[in-house]
């Protein structure tokens, strides 16, 4: 799981205390995945057992710092050294209700699509418009507007896949009608797209 | 030889199809090629057909004969050459009797037949009064007549009381079985009407010999002759040493070679170097104007083939290869071009020969193509053409291809190589003609200067664009559009705005020169008589002559004033002899020195000295009260009134007697006396006479004063009345002239002139609406997003206007700029007056000038401005105003 | 907010008979002052077709296209050509700048056809200019100057001059994604500024932008997105951002 090593990359940058981690990991993230605190303490419990990092003693409030060892810092380089696996893909849901929707007899996939699809660039919406308030990014921000690209771009994806499934269902409809047309002749208003 | 031909023939397939592919432009190229070459071949080919060759003219002139013998009257040996078109009248050797039918029988001997030829003035009474045709006596029933005259009705004579008219003498009137009465009151009837082969619309009469009556002393006496085997040569030389000219069948088809011919007989119809050298300017101005007027098409072409002569190079194509797909544009084009225009050209002059024939009375020969011309003014077409495209091809192998294939439109930049040699080129051009101002012939030199200068313009014209539009800032909106896009276009632009510069620059340079050219000959007329008055002159006149002519001017014109004229001619033979030795006289102020004035006089009077105070009113030199009464009273005194053109302030002059031993001697003064003076300085600087002397000089002289010439007025003398009385006077004595002053006729100058700015008009719209319309062609996306944001119906045409302007305002402005040098420069040398003394008085009377520049100033504006202006009007009123859409949003 | 669009029922027929084609069967659409619509639909849906009809360059065979209170249907070609000049402004795919005339002055263009003085349209093009951030290029021409900067100009000429609607089609297909977005960004505050914006396009990212996003079908809107969702629906927990 990624926050493990995303608090291990923050402690690269200076040893820090619980809440600290947590504030600084949602900052750069933009609260994508919320995280709360006894997860980070789990995470970084797991980190000391590791040898990962070590506690660091306290500040002047009794804060328990962490600082990240030489394992850990090797741990970071490896981590950003290694792409992220793409060889199993995430079960999607959507991608499973489409083929289902294909396969029902009874249920308007085009329906589905489209409302997949509003439902989508509405999302995209709201992320667009968190884009549109960071004008001026900082450094911060710069983190948090790549997460929050990361976003779209799976967003606009997802659209693009739908208008590819709408197409394709539209060409595969148009072909079944035509045989269905072969052998019984009877002329079907077709709802070809326009074209100019 | 085939490697050359792989190489090009995919090329010429892609130039035929984009040829096709593209019909508007391709017409536009085919018309600009087409129409000249066309115009040069019909031209050409009419110029052959309405030329009569000697060869073809013989059966006009001999029918059927074998030769055509002539007699001018003249009774000593002539010479001539082979077609007649060189004669020398006989004037010396031994005196021969006058030659008759006899004369040529014996020459051309046994087995010869001689038929009389005999035409005279006829007096035919008519409703009108009385006509005067030509009277032409000839045995119409020989054979050898044949081909001489067409019958349009009736037949030929046959009998004495029968004759034959021409047609143009039946309109008055006449038709087949009427009777014409002669003056001597005989009928004879009209058998028939004819027309001659050779010349239309003559006012004939033909009767058998001896049946009209022609013959007398101002009979034109001819015979047509037959001989086994021909006339040849010898014959022919036989004949002239009898004072007869022969038109030979035999002769004319086989000509004798040059070194039988006497010296100066040989033809000298052949080019020399100087006309070859304006035959070459001339050939090399049309082709640049053919390729400046073709050039926009095919910039545009080149630039919207753009993407695929890119693709070319990118598929592994060469410059070279580029070069050869846009210059197999040309070559496709041009030969279709070539080809039109002189099939085109064939046809037209064919279609075109009544319209030719009626302009003319000579019958056209039989139509007549050279294809050699044809071929080499088809070829200037196709070269043209070539030529034309040979610019964008170089603009477009050097083309970015990564620019072209990403879609970036790269601005051209202009060297600095070419834009150098142009400037250099129209210095030099410049520099040329400020040498030619000052040799004293130096119109061809100024000719190339004006070429030079003209093409280093068209050089620099890329630049002047460029620079224009970066001046364009400021501009209302269309015209400053316009601009900038004719700078942004520049291979489009230069090539429209250098044909109107170049042809507005020739327009310009010819027009001065001829204006200044009539200004001179304006302000230095001189009158040859009294104005309104005819001047009859006839130098070989004897005494009798003269009352037989003042009788003949008094029988014609009753109601007019006939006054002869006293004085001495230049040569007073001193014996019968013509040949003899003269005498001649000269007068000098007395007090100039020893020089004489050089100064030209034109005899217009017959004399070279006038005599007697009656002179003064014959001469036509104004004079003021005061002057008359000073000249009659030096004239009384025995004096001389002295024409000079200007006054040197003498009251005396030297009359100086000379003497040489025969006309083209040097003579020598042989006696030398004062007399009282005075000095007159008529209009013009060519003086009518030297001087008019008191009888008393000439007594002294002892050189008896003659008439030298009639002068008639008081009589309208219109060109009728001036024809009438030129005829009479010939009849009474062939050497007789009738000159009837009219002042200074300009009109073949104003038709130049119009014919000039008529043609460069005509060039200056081409070259000004195909730009035009290839730059708004060119122009339509533009066109599109103006439409977008909001442009009204009305912006096209202001564009359009502003195009139009801009490309005719900067070519014709440019053009005169450069006009102008030759134009000035061709002045000196053309009115150089070296022989104008210093101070004499023009027309006007006031000083002329050293030589006269005359900028017709109706022609340059009309050109420079007038007619940009009035484009670019029409192409405002007449451009479509709608508006394209965008095309992105189809 | 007033209207500044108004599009009812409209309909285009292109062409007759056999190759009558319909590319709208009756689309009806309203644009609010300070919004942005999205029109989404793939190629041949009709949405260039609604464009040129909702400026005037095109008209509709039945419907009505209402512009600040004006319906268009009965109005001259000058009046058309007038209401492009003060109402409305287009920006195109691939800009359609004019090459023969500098950044200014294509902005100033449209005043300067309405027959504004040169000093007047171009003191107007140097605002709008400055206000799309290239100010200091005014005096280019446009092939001397990148995609992105030639799309800014093309948004200033339409906007110079106040004009209330802005119809954008395809506006950053010649660009990339980055540069697209500066250009939308300009879009989006240009309507936040007050203006109506229609904005044409298939791209889903560039879409997101706007309030609104309708979809076009075979000539029919078959689907928008209403107003705006809550931010924390889509990210799921309680966020503190």
């Amino acid at each position: 799981m990624s926050v493990r090593q995303g608090l291990l990359a923050l402690l690269e940058q200076g040893p820090m205390y619980g809440y600290q981690l947590r504030a600084e990991f949602e900052s750069r993230t933009g609260a994508t995945w919320p995280l709360n605190v006894g997860q980070v303490y789990t995470t970084v419990a797991r980190l000391e057992r590791d040898g990962l990092v070590a506690a660091a003693g306290q500040d002047d409030e009794g804060h328990v710092v962490y600082r990240i060892t030489d394992n850990g810092r090797a741990e970071v380089e490896s981590w950003f050294a290694t792409p992220v696996s793409r060889s199993t893909p995430p079960r999607d849901e959507l991608a499973i209700k489409l083929a289902m929707a294909v396969a029902l007899p009874g249920v308007d996939v085009r329906a589905v699509v489209q409302g997949q699809r509003t439902a989508t660039i509405r999302a995209l919406q709201e992320y667009t418009r968190l884009k549109a308030d960071t004008a001026d990014p900082t450094d911060g921000d710069l983190a948090w507007l790549l997460v929050l690209e990361s976003l779209i771009f799976t967003a606009e994806a997802e659209v693009r896949w739908l208008d590819y499934c709408e197409a394709r269902l539209t060409r595969a409809a148009v072909a079944q009608r035509e045989s269905a047309a072969t052998d019984a002749p009877v002329s079907v208003p077709t709802n070809e797209g326009v074209r100019r | 030889m085939t490697r050359f031909f792989r190489g090009w023939r995919p090329m010429l397939r892609i130039a035929r199809r984009d040829a096709l592919r593209t019909r508007g432009r391709s017409i536009l190229v085919l018309a600009m090629i087409a129409l000249p070459v066309l115009a040069v071949v019909a031209l050409d080919t009419l110029g052959r057909t309405s030329d009569v060759t000697p060869r073809e003219g013989l059966p006009r002139q001999l029918g059927s004969a074998d030769a055509l013998v002539t007699s001018d009257g003249d009774t000593f040996a002539v010479d001539q050459n082979a077609d007649l078109s060189w004669i020398v009248a006989g004037s010396a050797g031994t005196l021969l009797p006058r030659p008759d039918a006899a004369t040529v029988s014996t020459v051309l001997g046994a087995g010869s037949r001689v038929i009389a030829l005999t035409g005279g003035e006829l007096a035919v009474r008519t409703r009108g009064g009385v006509s005067r045709p030509t009277g032409v006596e000839l045995d119409l029933r020989d054979p050898m007549t044949d081909g001489l005259y067409d019958i349009r009705a009736g037949r030929m004579p046959r009998t004495l009381g029968e004759v034959a008219i021409s047609v143009r003498f039946a309109d008055r009137g006449f038709s087949v079985g009427d009777r014409i009465t002669l003056d001597d009151g005989r009928t004879r009837r009209v058998a028939g009407i004819v027309e001659s082969t050779g010349t239309l619309h003559q006012n004939t009469v033909l009767g058998l010999p001896g049946s009209l009556g022609v013959h007398n002393s101002t009979a034109h006496q001819a015979w047509l002759v037959s001989r086994p085997g021909g006339v040849d040569w010898a014959a022919v030389r036989q004949l002239n040493a009898q004072g007869l000219y022969a038109l030979s069948r035999a002769v004319v088809e086989h000509p004798p070679p040059k070194s039988q011919l006497t010296v100066g007989a040989v033809d000298g119809s052949r080019l020399g170097s100087t006309q070859i050298a304006i035959l070459a300017l001339v050939v090399a101005m049309a082709v640049l104007e053919v390729v400046l007027l073709a050039g926009p098409a095919f910039a545009v072409g080149t630039r919207r083939q753009q993407r695929s002569l890119a693709l070319i190079m990118a598929t592994g194509g060469e410059r070279r290869d580029v070069r050869r797909a846009v210059l197999a544009g040309g070559l496709v084009l041009g030969a279709v071009a070539a080809g039109v225009g002189a099939v085109g050209g064939v046809a037209v002059a064919w279609a075109a020969r009544p319209v030719v024939q009626g302009f003319s009375t000579n019958v056209l020969g039989p139509f007549e193509l050279s294809a050699r011309d044809i071929a080499a003014i088809a070829l200037c077409g196709l070269v043209s053409a070539v030529l034309a495209a040979v610019a964008p091809a170089v603009l477009a192998s050097r083309q970015d291809v990564v620019a072209v294939l990403i879609g970036r439109r790269g601005s051209t930049r202009t060297g600095l190589r070419s834009p150098l040699i142009s400037a250099l080129l129209l210095t030099g051009g410049v520099g040329l003609a400020v040498i030619g101002a000052r040799q004293v012939a130096g119109e061809l030199t100024i000719a190339v200067a004006a070429v030079l200068a003209v093409v280093g313009m068209v050089g620099l014209i890329p630049l002047v664009v460029a620079q224009l539009g970066r001046a364009a800032r400021g501009l209302p909106l269309a015209v400053r559009f316009a601009v900038r896009d004719a700078a942004r276009h520049r291979s489009r632009t230069a090539p429209a705005v250098a044909a109107v510069a170049a042809t507005v620059a020739g327009v310009v340079a010819i027009g001065i020169g001829g204006a200044s050219l009539t200004a001179q000959h304006r302000a230095t007329y001189t009158p040859r008589g009294p104005m309104r008055a005819a001047v009859v002159q006839n130098p070989a006149a004897r005494p009798a002559d003269w009352a037989a002519m003042r009788a003949a001017v008094a029988a014609r014109l009753p109601a007019s004033r006939v006054r002869s004229v006293l004085g001495l001619h230049e040569f007073v033979p001193v014996t019968a002899d013509p040949e003899g030795p003269v005498d001649s006289m000269d007068i000098q102020p007395a007090d100039s020195g020893a020089s004489r004035i050089a100064m030209a006089t034109t005899n217009s009077l017959g004399a070279y000295v006038l005599v007697g105070p009656a002179a003064l009113d014959t001469l036509a030199v104004p004079m003021t009260v005061g002057q008359r009464a000073k000249a009659l009273r030096t004239l009384a005194d025995g004096g001389v009134v002295m024409l000079l053109p200007t006054d040197p302030g003498v009251s005396q002059a030297t009359v100086v007697k000379l003497h040489a031993v025969d006309r083209s001697s040097d003579p020598k003064p042989v006696a030398r006396w004062t007399v009282p003076a005075m000095v007159l300085t008529p209009r013009g600087t060519t003086m009518p006479a030297l001087a008019i002397v008191s009888e008393q000089v000439t007594r002294h002289a002892q050189l008896p004063p003659a008439v030298t010439s009639l002068i008639v007025d008081r009589v309208t003398i219109n060109q009728h009345v001036e024809d009438d009385l030129s005829a009479a006077m010939s009849s009474v004595s062939k050497t007789s002239t009738v000159y009837v002053e009219r002042g200074f006729q300009d009109d073949s100058t104003r038709i130049i002139l119009l014919l000039l700015g008529s043609v460069g008009a005509l060039l200056v719209l081409g070259g000004t609406l195909t730009a035009t319309f290839l730059a708004l062609s060119d122009a339509r996306p533009d066109f599109a997003t103006m439409s977008a944001v909001g442009a009204g119906p009305r912006t096209r045409r202001l564009v359009a206007a502003a195009y139009a302007g801009t490309i005719g305002l900067v070519g014709a402005v440019l053009g005169a700029a450069v006009g102008f040098v030759p134009g000035i420069a061709v002045t000196f040398p053309l009115t150089s007056s070296s022989w104008i003394p210093k101070g004499a008085a023009g027309t006007d009377g006031t000083v002329l000038p050293d030589h006269f520049v005359d900028v017709p100033w109706l022609l340059v504006t009309g050109l420079v401005l007038v007619l940009p202006l009035v484009t670019a009007g029409i192409v405002g009123l007449t451009a479509r105003s709608r508006l394209p859409m965008i095309s992105r949003l189809s | 907010m007033s209207t500044v669009l108004r599009i009812e029922d409209l309909t285009r027929v292109h062409g007759q008979g056999e190759s009558e084609v319909h590319a709208l069967r009756g689309v009806s659409l309203s644009v609010d002052s300070g919004e942005l619509v999205a029109v989404m639909g793939p190629s041949g849906s009709g949405k260039s077709t609604l464009l040129t009809i909702a400026g005037g360059l095109d008209s509709p065979t039945g419907g009505t296209v209402t512009i600040e209170g004006v319906e268009l249907g009965g109005l001259s070609r000058a009046l058309l050509a007038r209401l492009r000049r003060r109402s409305v402004g287009y920006v195109f795919q691939d800009f359609n700048l004019i090459p023969a005339l500098t950044a200014a002055e294509n902005v100033a263009l449209p005043r300067e056809l309405d027959g504004d003085s040169a000093r007047a349209s171009r003191r107007l093009a140097m605002h709008a200019l400055d206000e799309v951030g290239i100010g200091e290029l005014a005096d280019r021409f446009p092939d001397d100057m990148s995609g992105g900067q030639q799309q800014r100009v093309a948004i200033a000429r339409a906007v110079v001059g106040d004009r209330r609607l802005i119809l954008a089609d395809e506006p950053t297909g010649a660009l990339d994604t980055d540069t697209g977005e500066q250009v939308l960004r300009l879009l989006r505050a240009r309507c936040d500024a007050g203006s109506a914006g229609v904005l044409v396009t298939h791209e889903a990212r560039h879409a997101a932008w706007a309030d609104r996003v309708i979809f076009l079908r075979d000539g029919l809107v078959i689907d928008e997105t209403g107003p705006p969702a809550a931010v924390d629906s889509l990210l799921g927990a309680s966020t503190t951002r």
